[in-house]
């Protein structure tokens, strides 16, 4: 499932991107926040549709829904398991042969995990889809992450699609070579292991190289740095963080009020 | 003579939806050394993909010995097609050369002494039969793209594909490249991916330039260094010798080696 996976930045020209990323950050650690807090799903349902101008004024509408179908398989499993075995069952709903039924209890529950899942999910995507890893770190670092810890956390960043195009070529490289990759699945497993090896020197070779290449660069100085990206955090920001944080605790105590 | 590959009205583009081929129509001869030139991001390595079926055509069709690569792996093509890589990093894995080169052939079922013998072939040919119990990683980077080589080599296939074979080489290494494309010519037809441009000159029958995921020319070297303005706009130069030919007057623009340059010259100074 690359998609699910291999989500990243999406540049596009609207408001929302502008955005400083840790308001971005605050508005989805928010909303991911308060989809464990709500009094039931009915809340979460309302807090994952509440994206929708979000993620419309982002213009990444599609992009933010698109990759919750990979969810599907997990809710099979979810609904499956919990409506047939959750603990805390009291109410029988549907009568089954050989003594299983499927429960009330254990069906709210797998519906108020999906629909927390969904926040976390939308929210999730829309804050990684806006905010560009570079202005990120940036923001981080002047509000005083070490410079190291941004390096590291930036290269992480981008270690999945780098891996993942290296992979390729080197299945490119070894079916060249008569390796058969498609038919069965021992077939397959058989066919991955040539893989590791190239792969995995690969990266220690690259991590021994660019660890060169950093100290050549004075990655160590021990002076203030500068930044080639300059992210700015504006009133409009300032705005968006606290009405962020406040509606959140209100929507929050309204949900146990009402 | 009919072409050992035929590609025709070869189109390709890739699922970022980026077009890389743009009505390729080609076909190249058995036992004929095929250079494809041209700069980096043309499409050439895109091309010879589709040779052994790595990549298949959005449109049109490619044709290895008659079949469609459309119908086979590129496992079952490896027997016919065989692509030596252009960076060994992503292709050695084994802890012997030996083994590295045995791979190929064990997985298309070589077995016992025909297994033994494909392989001390291709390490004879490549120079490398004495360094067999070495570990591919710690050759240089010569040695190792010979390795890469023999392990193409001992798969016997009817095509050979070097992508870049002089790539970050050093004198000695292109020497070794030039000699042993000269060996494989007697029995493989091979394709070369090349920036340098007098080893083109030195071992291609045939040259196919490539700009823009076009072919804008394909003909032998001698004509395709004459082509100034196919040349310019790929930033492509001729050979030296070449170009020293071409500056001086009375002199023809396509002389390719040293030999003709000197014969030209008396002729001139005559």
């Amino acid at each position: 499932m690359p998609e699910a996976v291999l989500i990243s930045y999406v540049k596009k020209k609207s408001f929302f991107h502008k955005l400083n990323p840790l308001t971005k950050l605050v508005l989805a650690v928010c909303a991911i926040t308060l989809s464990f807090l709500l009094k039931n799903f009915m809340y979460n349902l309302i807090l994952f549709f509440f994206i929708i101008p979000f993620a419309y004024e982002a213009k990444l509408l599609r992009q933010v829904f698109k990759p919750l179908r990979y969810l599907f398989i997990i809710f099979v499993f979810l609904f499956g398991i919990q409506s047939f075995f959750y603990p805390f069952r009291e109410t029988v709903l549907v009568q089954l042969p050989f003594g299983f039924a499927i429960w009330l209890e254990g069906l709210l529950y797998a519906v108020d995990i999906s629909a927390r899942l969904l926040v976390i999910m939308v929210y999730g995507y829309l804050f990684v889809l806006t905010t560009h890893p570079g202005d990120l770190v940036s923001e981080l670092k002047e509000r005083g992450m070490p410079h190291w810890l941004g390096y590291v956390l930036i290269t992480t960043l981008q270690l999945i699609p780098r891996v993942t195009s290296q992979t390729e070529v080197i299945i490119e490289a070894q079916r060249s070579r008569g390796l058969e990759t498609q038919g069965s699945v021992i077939k397959r497993l058989k066919a991955y292991t040539p893989l590791l090896g190239p792969l995995f020197m690969g990266s220690v070779q690259n991590a021994v190289e660019r660890a060169m290449a950093l100290e050549a660069r004075a990655f160590r100085a021990e002076c203030d740095k500068t930044r080639y990206r300059d992210v700015k955090f504006t009133k409009q920001d300032k705005l968006i963080t606290a009405s962020s944080i406040i509606l959140s605790i209100i929507y929050g105590v309204v949900s146990w009020l009402l | 003579m009919t072409p050992i590959i035929k590609a025709s009205k070869v189109t390709f583009t890739y699922p970022a939806k980026v077009t890389a081929l743009r009505d390729i129509n080609l076909e190249l001869n058995e036992d004929e050394v095929t250079a494809i030139i041209g700069q980096n991001g043309s499409g050439k390595t895109t091309l010879v993909k589709h040779f052994n079926g790595l990549l298949k055509p959005t449109k049109g069709e490619v044709l290895v010995e008659g079949k469609d690569t459309r119908d086979l792996t590129t496992a079952q093509l490896s027997k016919i097609v065989g692509y030596v890589f252009q960076d060994p990093d992503d292709q050695l894995f084994m802890s012997k050369v030996y083994e590295e080169v045995a791979f190929g052939p064990k997985n298309l079922g070589f077995k016992g002494k025909e297994l033994k013998s494909s392989v001390k072939n291709a390490l004879k040919m490549v120079g490398l039969w004495e360094s067999r119990k070495k570990h591919p990683l710690d050759m240089n980077l010569n040695d190792k793209k010979l390795v890469t080589m023999a392990s193409i080599i001992a798969m016997k296939p009817d095509v050979i594909i070097l992508d870049e074979p002089t790539n970050g080489q050093d004198h000695q290494g292109i020497v070794k490249v030039e000699s042993l494309i000269n060996k494989l010519r007697k029995e493989h037809t091979v394709i070369i991916i090349s920036h340098n441009m007098e080893l083109v000159s030195k071992v291609a029958d045939r040259v196919v330039m490539m700009y823009d995921s076009r072919v804008i020319f394909e003909g032998s070297p001698k004509k395709a260094f004459t082509k100034k303005k196919l040349l310019n706009k790929t930033y492509l130069k001729p050979p030296l010798i070449t170009q020293l030919g071409q500056g001086v007057k009375g002199m023809p623009s396509d002389v390719l080696t040293i030999n003709e340059l000197v014969k030209e010259l008396q002729k001139v100074s005559k």
